[in-house]
């Protein structure tokens, strides 16, 4: 065989052996990229810095009625006590997002995550979720006012520093979480849709 | 041998590679070309030379115009909004190719393509075929005159322009502009007694005629006159007004209305002339403002925005979508008041959007159509909404005082929340009667984003709940649509002697 002709197909098998090379670590990386990495701490995007040997306490939670409309029936669950309220109202927001063990309605889709949550001079806490919340919300008015309200209400009855909630979805202030309910301005405690309040939402009615 | 071989190949070379012969159907193919060649000259021609002017159609105190369609030298109109705007009913197949029309036991009966309409087996030439256009009946603008005022019992009267039709009387009322002093006077006559909003910006008069059939049959003298640049009269789109244009030497006009005479005066003020008094300038109002403008129908959500799903294929969107536009037939019909949906498809809209489209065109009433989702209840009873702020800062519920001087664009509803709520409980008197099955139900006041920042009464309905099947089993039917559409209209016409002073 020529010598030239030989040259030829050597080179020929390096580049098919380097485009080979390429085509296998390229499909590993994209692989890496799509593949899910770890699966965060369930409901929440980053876990609360929180002691596992802290103490735990009773705190109140708010689910929308499965048995009358525009009511929020309380449910007790246990969390770790901390000194930072943002921490307990992480966790609050996350069993909210866990779904009630009573079978009540669900405060927020399951398949929504608690991104950030922090807490202001002001007693603001900024809760932010991801998107899902709005995505795959049921809708309805109602319902809408519900899932606020439940947030709003569990995290001011159970951390005292905090007086008002701000809700952000993907890290932004957005309109409405499903196209009703004002998301621009921050939510008081409103227990007139509770057994607290006594009169569900019928308290709003003239 | 070698011959034979080479020959068998040289044959076998000469039949793979022979010349295409010409053949009879190059020729049809060259024909077609041309005639394809033709038709793409045409047809972008067809649709080019379609207009956009406007024909203008008055009916029970209401106005709509309709597109018109140039094509060739002929000028269509889309019929079927034609025959929507005047409730005739019709019944048309476009793959069939016809529709028919009945009034009484009149009947009007019209075929593809063909210039002629069937009344009642009488057959009645039109000037040009009538057709489909974009799947939409079309018929050329003698149709008016020729067939349909046959078979109405209504008066129908064609303006001078052939740009306007006026169904029922009193038919157009004749206007004459005439210089009556070419340095100084305009005089508007009617010929019979009309109400004009005058306006003024700059060096434009302008005499609107709202939903009032007018037809300007003559102008004299304007040639000649040293002060006036134009007169002109539009009549398309929301506007039926005559047009003064002033010269540049003319500061501004004094119109005066002489209510007895039917007739408005145009003077002119030079640039040396005294300063006027403005209210003078303008004179009295003829038009009050709060007389009702039109009202906005929203149909909530839309696109990607789904809302609730109500069942395998049926949206919120879908079904307040075809409510809305129930509603806007029933308005139009009972009312007489222009209605506009925000949108008119499946097309998403953000909230801004709608709050902006409503309150630039300074709507009159606006009604937000939904549908309920309440799985914690086994009942299905539909509410009406206003809307209330939770100011930051204060307790939920307290709302910051209505006597503001000023407020934000956000929170524009505050000066109309009073009016709202008398709108919302006109809609719940209305609902808890035919939708709630007579139960004695309250409006409610929710924190909704959308009623907020809208600056005229405004409520926001929620039809039924999604999670009742009883309700999902008649939301998507036409008698249970059309029954809300009736019930809202009827709220709207209880609540309208209230609001408007016209």
């Amino acid at each position: 065989m020529p010598r030239h002709i030989l040259f030829g197909l050597v080179f020929l098998l390096l580049i098919s052996l380097i485009g080979v090379s390429y085509y296998y670590d390229l499909q590993r990386r994209i692989e890496e990229l799509v593949r899910p990495g770890a699966e965060p701490t369930p409901y929440l995007a980053v876990p609360p810095s929180v002691s596992p040997s802290a103490p735990l306490r009773k705190v109140k939670l708010f689910f929308p009625s499965s048995r009358q409309e525009n009511l929020l029936e309380v449910e007790e669950r246990d969390i770790r006590s901390s000194e930072l309220p943002s921490e307990e109202a992480k966790q609050i927001v996350a069993e909210l997002i866990s779904g009630s063990r009573e079978q009540r309605l669900p405060a927020l889709p399951a398949e929504t995550r608690l991104r950030e949550l922090f807490v202001t001079q002001g007693g603001l806490a900024v809760v932010d979720l991801t998107p899902e919340a709005s995505l795959h919300h049921p809708g309805g008015l109602t319902m809408e006012l519900a899932s606020i309200y439940s947030i709003v209400n569990s995290v001011t009855q159970n951390v005292s520093n905090i007086e008002r909630v701000q809700i952000l979805i993907g890290g932004v202030e957005v309109e409405t979480l499903a196209g009703h309910i004002d998301l621009t301005q921050p939510f008081a405690e409103d227990l007139s849709m509770t057994a607290l309040g006594g009169a569900g939402m019928s308290a709003h009615e003239p | 041998m070698k011959n034979q071989k080479l020959a068998l190949a040289r044959q076998r070379f000469e039949v793979r590679h022979l010349p295409v012969p010409p053949k009879f159907f190059t020729y049809k193919d060259s024909l077609i070309k041309v005639f394809c060649f033709m038709l793409l000259m045409v047809l972008p021609s067809a649709s080019g030379t379609a207009g956009t002017n406007q024909f203008l159609v008055f009916h029970r105190q209401a106005s709509r115009s309709l597109p018109k369609l140039l094509l060739g030298q002929q000028t269509y109109l889309p019929v079927v909004d034609l025959l929507n705007f005047l409730d005739l009913p019709y019944s048309e197949s476009s793959s069939a190719g016809f529709i028919q029309i009945t009034v009484s036991k009149s009947r009007l009966r019209m075929t593809k393509d063909q210039a002629q309409v069937v009344l009642n087996e009488k057959v009645i030439a039109l000037s040009a075929p009538v057709t489909l256009v974009k799947n939409q009946w079309v018929v050329p603008t003698d149709f008016i005159s020729k067939a349909l005022a046959r078979v109405l019992e209504q008066r129908v009267a064609m303006a001078t322009s052939g740009n306007a039709v006026a169904v029922g009387e009193p038919g157009f009322t004749r206007l004459t502009a005439k210089v009556m002093d070419k340095d100084k006077v305009l005089r508007v006559q009617a010929s019979r007694p009309v109400a004009a909003e005058v306006r003024q910006h700059g060096s434009r008069v302008v005499l609107a005629f709202g939903n009032t059939p007018v037809d300007l049959v003559g102008l004299e003298g304007v040639q000649q006159a040293t002060w006036i640049r134009a007169v002109t009269f539009d009549q398309a789109e929301s506007t039926n007004q005559i047009v003064i244009e002033l010269s540049d030497g003319v500061r501004s006009a004094k119109i005066s209305h002489l209510a007895s005479q039917n007739s408005y005066i145009v003077e002119a003020i030079r640039l040396e002339g005294p300063e006027p008094n403005p209210s003078a300038v303008l004179g009295p109002p003829v038009i009050a403002a709060w007389k009702w403008r039109h009202i906005t129908i929203d149909a909530g959500h839309g696109g990607h925005d789904r809302g609730v799903a109500i069942r395998e294929n049926v949206f919120e969107k879908d079904v307040a979508l075809a409510i809305a536009r129930k509603l806007r037939w029933s308005l139009e019909k009972r009312l007489g008041v222009e209605v506009v949906l925000s949108r008119a498809d499946d097309q998403a809209r953000s909230l801004e959007d709608r709050i902006v489209a409503a309150n630039r065109a300074r709507s009159s009433l606006f009604i937000s159509i939904h549908t309920g989702n309440a799985p914690g209840s086994a009942t299905a009873h539909s509410f009406a909404y206003t809307t209330r702020w939770i100011a930051a800062g204060t307790s939920a519920g307290e709302t910051r005082s209505a006597q503001t001087l000023f407020v934000p664009w956000w929170e524009a509803q505050r000066g109309s929340l009073a009016w709202s709520e008398r709108l919302a409980e006109c809609v719940q008197t209305e609902m808890n009667r035919a939708l709630n099955g007579g139960r004695d139900l309250a409006f409610r006041r929710s924190p909704i984003k959308l009623l907020s920042a809208l600056a005229m009464p405004a409520v926001l309905v929620e039809i039924g709940n999604a999670r009742v099947p009883d309700f999902q089993a008649k939301v998507y039917s036409e008698p249970f649509q059309n029954l809300v559409a009736a019930t809202l209209a009827a709220a709207v016409e209880k609540f309208r002697p209230l609001h408007e002073r016209p």
